[in-house]
């Protein structure tokens, strides 16, 4: 009977343990991804990220080659990506592809990490990131906007244009600029919409009230 | 979109009951005041308190716009009401603060 409670109470402790690493006190679990932008800028390289982990139980590594219009997920765990560029005749495609394909996480880890250390990559910025937002924030996603300025024989710039925050609906709900660190114009198409609703319902009901002062004199 | 016009209809019945409760008189007027008097701060609150909660205070601890917001309606509200109503301007500030008092702390639960 002892050891069956001192199970129950190792059970909850240990049990709290685990849940206190999967979430920290006051926080919740987001969504994270990145997009890069101006890759058509550079048609004689190929951008890739390495190493990608969205998985937020076991590792699973692999690399991105990344493209315009593509958003890659983060789980923001097990490893730090980092954007590489690597000129085209440089880049075996097809062999990075296979890598990809390798069902076996450590071995494909391994070598995917020998291809991109053997390469003639060079690297630029890591993305850091968090899936944690406060408990009670509005958005449950975050998209960040990265922007690859130019390319020298051995140096990327690639510098953060903007971090989207969007609801559930992935709505966005808000966007900031990161170089002036002010709110952008960027609206999803519902929240236009909604922004002249906004405008039209007081100035209906200003109009409203106008009326029933002006018939109410009219009446007398 | 659906969330915010709810949180309008709740605010328009919350209000008219308050109204009715002053009034005691021709509840299909203090409804349709209701209904105009709501549609006239409820949109500019919510513009204004979602751009300044989000933009200035991401972590979404309590701030301050709540409560500068709530006042400014509450004051908006007045004059509406002394109009539409009737009422003098006493009655008008009792309505009104009473209306913006109790959906206000509404918020806090819905």
């Amino acid at each position: 009977m002892n050891n069956l409670i001192i199970a129950i109470l190792l059970l909850f402790v240990l049990g709290s343990a685990v849940k206190a690493d999967l979430l920290p006190e006051g926080k919740k679990k987001i969504s994270y991804s990145f997009e890069v932008t101006n890759l058509d800028s550079f048609p004689g390289y190929t951008f890739i990220a390495y190493p990608v982990n969205n998985s937020n139980g076991v590792p699973m590594i692999f690399g991105s080659v990344l493209s315009s219009g593509k958003s890659i997920g983060l789980s923001c765990k097990f490893g730090v990506p980092v954007i590489y560029a690597v000129k085209n005749e440089d880049f075996d495609a097809a062999r990075f592809d296979s890598l990809n394909l390798i069902s076996d996480d450590k071995a494909r880890e391994d070598q995917l990490k020998s291809f991109v250390n053997s390469g003639k990559f060079i690297p630029s910025l890591k993305v850091v990131c968090s899936s944690f937002a406060d408990r009670d924030a509005k958005y449950q996603y975050v998209q960040e906007m990265f922007r690859i300025e130019s390319i020298d024989t051995d140096t990327v710039i690639i510098k953060s244009t903007k971090t989207l925050y969007k609801d559930s609906q992935k709505n966005i709900i808000d966007a900031k600029d990161s170089r002036s660190g002010v709110k952008d114009d960027i609206v999803s198409p519902s929240e236009k919409y909604s922004s002249y609703l906004l405008i039209l319902i007081p100035v209906l009901a200003l109009i409203a009230i106008v009326s029933i002062v002006l018939i109410r004199k009219m009446k007398k | 979109m659906q969330v915010y016009f709810t949180a309008l209809l709740l605010t328009i019945a919350v209000e008219f009951v308050v109204y009715y409760i002053f009034i005691r008189s021709k509840p299909f007027k203090l409804f349709l005041y209701s209904c105009i008097i709501n549609c006239l701060t409820h949109p500019v609150a919510f513009y204004f308190y979602s751009e300044y909660s989000l933009t200035y205070d991401l972590n979404n601890n309590f701030n301050i716009y709540f409560l500068i917001i709530e006042i400014v309606v509450f004051l908006a509200e007045i004059f509406p009401l002394k109009i539409l109503l009737k009422v003098n301007l006493q009655k008008a500030v009792m309505i009104a603060l009473i209306a913006n008092l109790i959906t206000a702390l509404l918020s806090f639960i819905f």
